[in-house]
């Protein structure tokens, strides 16, 4: 049985002047018991309003939220079987970081020696032993991230929901409460849902990713199924780095199609279902897939272009290329080699290749947003930088 | 308006800290307030000190000849009855303006930013008409053939005339409607410092409404009641316009009772004597309140 699941939920706000807003738009979602689920988009892309529709903070404006089956209709939160940590974490400052564990018990109405236990227990898990009797502005950022956390966990919920928790630490911190909470996910066996907009986060932590946009959802998968097969230029566009490249169907077989992209360049892609010859597409390359060569390399096969600008950043080396196109495209190589390092420099003619199983086909072709440019939004190369 | 994080303790401390360039400084900045409050507080609370242990003049004023005689009158139940209806009255006031103010302010605090502005203007606005004015205003309001009584009559509920005048029923009626607003404002001041994320919380983790409520919401708007139930409170309890306008003859407060000793009887040392004891009835909720902005 799925631990959450939502069917068909939309939430319509009425903001100023009356004007209605539409923040979900009919989200149909399944999420699995003891899974690590991630709800990842931007600001406002209603990922936080579904967490707080499973909460019980809003009540959908139609479709129906279940719990393990149960439909929660308009259950107030203190009725439901979830627990939330919130994005400020919303600790309370008057009581103590014992006190502020036990207050879910308490309302529970445990028997006094098991609260106390039971708060022991998941004080030592979140590793706060010894600031039992701390308030909360005493603490860190980090430290009151685990109190939060404790707080949630001692009520042994069914689901337990985070407002992106992580938000409020730095870059360090983050890293390890990724992957510690991650851990924790896995020795408590708590289904989990996570709302982020760090792709990074979600790819590092989840066992499945909703990936979210205006209101809905675009795709769900593993991180592997999100970042390799994009079903969407969003997607694709979020998720990483991401060269898009215009072209036509040209031949169309059983498990492929060959695409001529330039006008120049056929390339064959493999594609499961049938594309009408002369279709445009687009084509999704990733920057680490592809991989540069001098112009006279072997067979000649592949994209021409010139190199417009070479960016070191340690692990990796970025190239930007000029195809014949004027499409630019983004490169990464990583340094494997400490005395190849300078093989390629600005002004020189390459090639570029990608294996075909790691180009992805999407059927929709948006305009490109900038005249010339090939589209990454995440690069650290700003757009300008790569137009020259 | 930072009632709230009053704290004298901790001021007086680092003054002593600071060195002697600092000291110099807070010196200038603190002459003024000081010598304003020895000239016209320090010293005059002396006179009436002293003057509570001498004698009365002939033709008021007083004759320095030493007595506890004055001291001794207050075992009079008469006056015991003043200082009761005089406490009475003022917790009584207070808890209503708590009743009343304390959901208005919430009511403040979460109206959109542009109206909270208005509303709070609008808790103000009594004050642009002098305090006599308005306390006299509630006699055309209270009398027997006043605005209330002819609504009463005319839908029937009762007959004749209630009695609303004149009585102490008026009397609180005019101090809860003087002093809602000095428990409005602090109250919002709290009010709106409160995380409201903090109920979601609550809530999240099991609590019901009420239990949000008790456990959460009112231990961190708990100043903000101190200190609205002080500043009503306070001068609720010394008050004499009020009862002498709307009590008639019948409701003395404390404050009346100063007023005619000074003024009607001439007896100077007795209206110190219960001028000091209405100061240690007053002094007492202070003390309580510095007790507890202490603990935090």
């Amino acid at each position: 049985m799925d631990a959450v699941q939502l069917v068909n939920i939309s939430k319509v706000f009425t903001g100023q002047s009356n004007r209605e807003v539409l923040a979900v738009n009919d989200v149909t979602l399944h999420i699995k018991e003891g899974e690590f689920f991630s709800l990842l988009g931007s600001s406002g892309c209603g990922k936080t309003t579904i967490l707080r529709t499973i909460a019980g903070f809003e009540l959908p404006t139609s479709g129906e939220v279940y719990i393990h089956g149960e439909a929660m209709g308009d259950r107030p939160p203190f009725h439901r079987p979830v627990n939330t940590v919130f994005q400020n974490y919303a600790l309370f400052p008057h009581l103590s970081v014992a006190e502020n564990v036990a207050f879910g018990l308490e309302m529970d109405r445990l028997p006094r020696e098991k609260i106390r236990s039971r708060v022991g227990d998941v004080l030592s898990l979140v590793k706060l032993n010894g600031l039992e009797d701390r308030r909360p502005r005493q603490l860190s950022g980090g430290q009151q991230q685990r109190v939060a956390l404790a707080r949630a966990l001692v009520k042994r919920p069914q689901v337990l929901l985070f407002d992106e928790p992580l938000g409020a630490l730095d870059l360090k911190l983050r890293k390890e409460m990724q992957i510690e909470l991650k851990q924790m996910q896995q020795k408590v066996g708590i289904t989990f849902v996570y709302v982020t907009h760090d792709q990074e986060e979600a790819l590092t932590m989840s066992d499945r990713i909703a990936v979210l946009s205006a209101g809905q959802v675009l795709q769900v998968g593993t991180p592997t199924e999100i970042y390799e097969t994009p079903n969407c230029r969003f997607v694709a566009d979020f998720i990483g780095e991401s060269n898009f490249l215009v072209g036509r169907v040209i031949e169309w077989r059983s498990g492929g199609a060959i695409v001529l992209v330039d006008e120049e360049l056929p390339i064959s892609v493999p594609y499961e279902s049938e594309l009408p010859i002369g279709k445009i597409v687009t084509l999704v390359i990733r920057p680490e897939k592809a991989t540069i060569h001098p112009e006279n390399y072997l067979d000649e096969k592949g994209l021409l272009g010139t190199i417009t600008e070479v960016i070191y950043l340690g692990t990796d080396t970025r190239f930007v290329v000029r195809l014949t196109s004027q499409t630019l495209i983004l490169i990464r190589r990583q340094n494997l080699y400490r005395n190849n390092l300078s093989l390629f420099s600005v002004g020189e003619r390459v090639r570029i290749r990608v294996a075909s199983d790691s180009i992805r086909i999407l059927e929709e072709v948006d305009p490109p947003r900038s005249q010339e440019t090939g589209i990454w939004k995440h690069s650290s190369i700003s757009p300008k930088a790569a137009k020259d | 308006m930072n009632f709230t994080q009053l704290n004298l303790k901790e001021k007086i401390n680092s003054y002593f800290q600071t060195d002697t360039r600092k000291k110099l400084n807070l010196f200038v900045f603190l002459f003024p307030a000081t010598l304003w409050l020895i000239c016209f507080f320090i010293f005059p609370l002396s006179i009436v000190l002293v003057y509570s242990f001498l004698e009365r003049g002939t033709y008021g004023g007083v004759s320095w000849i030493l007595t506890l005689e004055n001291y001794q009158r207050l075992a009079n139940p008469i006056y015991w009855t003043v200082f009761f209806r005089s406490l009475y009255l003022a917790f009584l006031t207070t808890f209503a303006c708590l009743l009343v103010g304390y959901p208005l302010a919430f009511f403040i605090v979460t109206r959109p930013p542009q109206w909270r502005n208005i509303l709070l203007l609008l808790t103000i606005i009594p004050f642009w008409t002098n305090f006599l004015v308005r306390i006299y205003a509630w006699i055309v309001l209270l009398r027997s053939e006043g605005v209330i009584n002819i609504i009463i009559q005319s839908l029937g509920i009762s007959n004749e005339p209630l009695e609303l005048l004149f009585n102490s029923f008026a009397v609180s009626v005019g101090l809860i409607y003087g002093y809602l607003p000095f428990m409005i404002l602090p109250l919002y001041s709290t009010i709106e410092k409160f995380n409201f994320s903090l109920i979601e919380a609550s809530q999240d983790l099991g609590a019901n409404d009420w239990r949000t409520f008790t456990r959460i919401v009112l231990p961190l708007t708990y100043r903000g009641i101190v200190a609205g139930s002080l500043l009503v409170f306070i001068p609720a309890v010394g008050e004499f316009v009020t009862p002498d306008i709307l009590g008639g003859a019948k409701t003395l407060m404390m404050g009346n009772l100063v007023q005619s000793q000074f003024l009607a009887a001439r007896n100077w040392p007795f209206g110190s004597v219960l001028s000091i004891v209405m100061m240690a009835i007053v002094l007492l909720p202070i003390i309580v309140y510095f007790r507890i902005s202490e603990e935090k």
